[in-house]
């Protein structure tokens, strides 16, 4: 008996034009939303790249302007140290060169010599050659003679 | 009603729905047809992008010690946006102010632009930019900038374009050795000196990269391979001593050039280095020389009796001669049919080597070299590099000249005049090189300026070369005892500094003119080495023309002596008796 009535009321209820009508809704919906989702993210993604990239070339903007201030300073100090300028400036305090009777000179071991102290060494070059070509005939030698290398 | 108004708004909707679809159509023909793709992205990048190249920072120059002799700083192209200015009141005040120019100026270069763009038949003949000043100091540029930023003035539409500057610290100090930097088409460019010969290097090298001005697409900019730094053997110090002791020769004896090199015989490094006219590489468009090249290394010159050390040292290397060695000076010498007289035109009679060499006999000179013979002289003065660069590592070095037996153009009364530095020619650099030998036990060092070469983590140390040995060490030795026996005894004397043995030589050379010599004028210089015992300078000193007396003697000797007193103190170099006690302890 309740199963005879429900089957109609069921037909019924599927076929309703409202509920057609609500499914098409929803269905659209679903559909506008995931859209919107999208576009969300994708404006989301966008601006922080875009904010990214704007930060980017401020950085690179602030960056070069540091490095043009870092060259001026330079420039300013290398000004400011070079021989002219300070030798006027010493000479300005009071200060003169040296005459030879007011030099000591002491004895300091291992003093280094401003101007003679670093003169680079000879090219070493043919000696490392010459060494590892000794090497490789003393590792043959001891291989071929079977000798340790630590001797005896 | 209703049901009217539903069909209506299916229409309505269909209708949107179709254009809808046409706007979808339409972007998928846009990202999917390759040919629309390509014009549209070609589009785009035309707008929102553009080429860019980005150009390295040059190189800085070192002294030995690490004193900044060149860096890099920046100077502006100050020009106008004409189409941004807001307020031209506050920035014509502002700027003639900035520029000491007259405002009426300004306003009238704006007033004549306005007129052109009103009369303009395009937007093509409009002037859009008006360039104010080029180049603009860092100061005012920064000035401007501050203004700006500040906000205390509205200087919009004021564009101040950063141009890369050398600038060097020192100003004129070591400018020829140094060189100068000039733009050109493609960027900085070095020219002479170090700049030239190290450009390659200093210059680093740019890259091609995008300018992007749409963020979404922003990448970082590409970093070009930035130029070397280069520590050079110069000593400022040094440098400053020799620049003032040639401003003072200049001042005190007249002549209209000269040069003064310091060298470590031991290494070839070149310690110092200056040549009269010289010129401030911060202005070089301003007062550079007619020829801005280094004259140590590229002006060729008669030596003279300086010349006199490499004929003995080829005659006692050869065992022509011995320092005892007897010679009767009869004033006059006949080579190749050409009579040679001493400079003071007397007969010194009976005389050894060493008075030879005291009193630079050129009768004596010219007679040593006829009993060498040609072959045996020539193979000297060739081994002492004389007529061949030294390799120094500076642009525009010349060779110098030798004529040899077999030249067209060489007479067998050449090796008399050569032998006392006449009909050869020879750069100061060159003529120092080959002293050198002397100096440093027979053996010759590659000159050289560059100490080390620091390109970014990697650092390359230039290595002492050995150019030559054209003498034996105990030649050597003898020929240095001989010298400064014939300075503590000879013309030279002036040349001495107290406390310390030094040997050298006066060199007084005629100056050729077209038909034969200038009977007036002449080259005076002195070179000349110490401790003699253990040498640890060399010195050239070469006047061009002195105004006050020609001989070297009383001008190069004298020059000589003064600088190598403060030389000594800059070097820590102790008088001789000092040093033999320290040594000694």
């Amino acid at each position: 008996m309740n199963q005879a009535y429900t089957v109609p009321f069921l037909r019924a209820f599927r076929q309703a034009p409202w509920r057609t009508q609500t499914q098409a809704v929803a269905a659209w919906a679903i559909i506008l939303l995931i859209v919107a989702v999208l576009g969300g993210l994708y404006l989301s993604v966008a601006s922080r790249a875009a904010t990214a990239g704007r930060d980017l070339q401020n950085l690179e903007l602030r960056k070069a302007a540091l490095l043009q201030g870092n060259d001026e300073l330079r420039a300013e100090l290398a000004r400011l140290r070079s021989t002219t300028y300070l030798y006027d400036r010493a000479r300005a305090l009071g200060f003169y060169p040296a005459q030879d009777d007011q030099i000591e000179y002491l004895s300091v071991n291992n003093y280094p010599s401003a101007v003679l102290a670093p003169p680079p060494p000879v090219a070493a070059a043919p000696t490392q050659m010459a060494a590892l070509g000794s090497w490789f005939v003393e590792t043959l030698n001891h291989w071929l003679t079977g000798q340790s290398r630590s001797g005896r | 009603m209703i049901e009217t108004v539903f069909v209506r708004l299916r229409f309505v909707l269909m209708g949107l729905a179709i254009l809808a679809g046409l706007v979808v159509f339409q972007l998928v023909r846009i990202d999917f047809t390759s040919r629309t793709v390509e014009e549209m992205r070609r589009l785009s990048d035309a707008i929102t992008q553009r080429p860019r190249t980005f150009q390295p920072e040059r190189g800085r120059i070192y002294d030995r010690s690490g004193e900044m002799l060149a860096t890099n700083t920046v100077q502006y192209e100050l020009g106008l946006s004409l189409s941004f200015i807001v307020n031209e009141d506050e920035v014509v005040e502002t700027l003639a102010d900035l520029l000491d120019q007259p405002e009426s100026e300004l306003r009238q270069r704006l007033h004549d632009a306005e007129v052109h763009n009103a009369q303009a038949q395009s937007e093509q003949e409009k002037i859009r930019y008006l360039l104010l000043a080029r180049p603009v100091s860092g100061e005012i540029g920064n000035q401007i900038k501050a203004l700006r930023e500040s906000g205390q003035k509205r200087l919009s539409g004021v564009d101040l374009t950063p141009i890369p500057l050398r600038f060097y610290p020192s100003g004129a100090l070591a400018a020829q050795i140094l060189g100068f930097v000039a733009d050109s088409y493609e960027g900085q460019v070095g020219y002479f000196g170090v700049e030239g010969f190290y450009n390659e290097y200093l210059a680093g090298r740019a890259v091609q990269g995008t300018q992007r001005d749409v963020p979404l697409e922003v990448e970082p900019d590409p970093i070009p391979d930035q130029g070397a730094d280069l520590y050079l053997t110069l000593d400022r110090d040094i440098q400053y001593l020799v620049e003032v002791s040639l401003a003072d020769a200049i001042n005190t004896y007249g002549p209209s050039g000269g040069t003064i090199i310091v060298m470590d015989p031991k290494t070839g490094a070149i310690l110092g280095m200056s040549s009269w006219p010289t010129f401030d590489p911060n202005n070089y468009g301003q007062n550079l020389p007619s020829d801005p090249a280094n004259p140590a290394v590229s002006g060729q010159y008669e030596p003279g009796s300086t010349f006199k050390i490499l004929t003995m040292a080829a005659a006692l290397d050869s065992r022509t001669v011995t320092p005892e060695t007897p010679f009767l000076d009869s004033g006059v010498a006949e080579v190749g049919g050409v009579f040679i007289r001493n400079w003071d035109g007397g007969a010194w009679g009976p005389v050894d080597m060493n008075g030879c060499l005291q009193h630079s006999l050129n009768v004596c000179l010219a007679s040593i070299a006829t009993w060498m013979g040609p072959t045996t002289f020539y193979n000297y003065l060739t081994a002492f590099g004389i007529g061949h660069p030294t390799s120094v590592d500076l642009s525009a070095e010349t060779a110098g000249l030798l004529k040899r037996p077999g030249d067209p153009d060489w007479y067998d009364s050449d090796l008399g005049t050569n032998a006392f530095g006449q009909g050869v020619a020879v750069t100061p650099l060159q003529l120092i090189t080959a002293v050198s030998a002397v100096a440093n036990d027979g053996e010759m060092m590659v000159p050289h300026m560059l100490y080390r070469l620091q390109d970014g983590l990697a650092v390359h140390t230039t290595e002492p070369q050995v150019l030559g040995r054209p003498i034996k060490p105990e030649t050597a030795r003898t020929l240095s005892a001989m010298l400064a026996r014939s300075l503590e005894a000879g013309e030279g004397d002036q040349a001495l500094v107290p406390g310390y043995r030094i040997a050298g030589k006066t060199g007084t050379a005629q100056i050729p003119v077209p038909g034969g010599y200038d009977p007036t004028q002449a080259i005076a210089s002195f070179i000349g080495w110490g401790p003699v015992d253990d040498p640890q300078f060399i010195v050239l000193v070469k006047l061009d023309r002195p105004a006050t007396s020609i001989w070297g003697s009383e001008t190069a000797a004298p020059v000589f002596a003064s600088l190598v007193k403060r030389l000594v103190v800059l070097m820590e170099i102790p008088p001789d008796a000092v040093r033999a006690t320290l040594t000694s302890q």
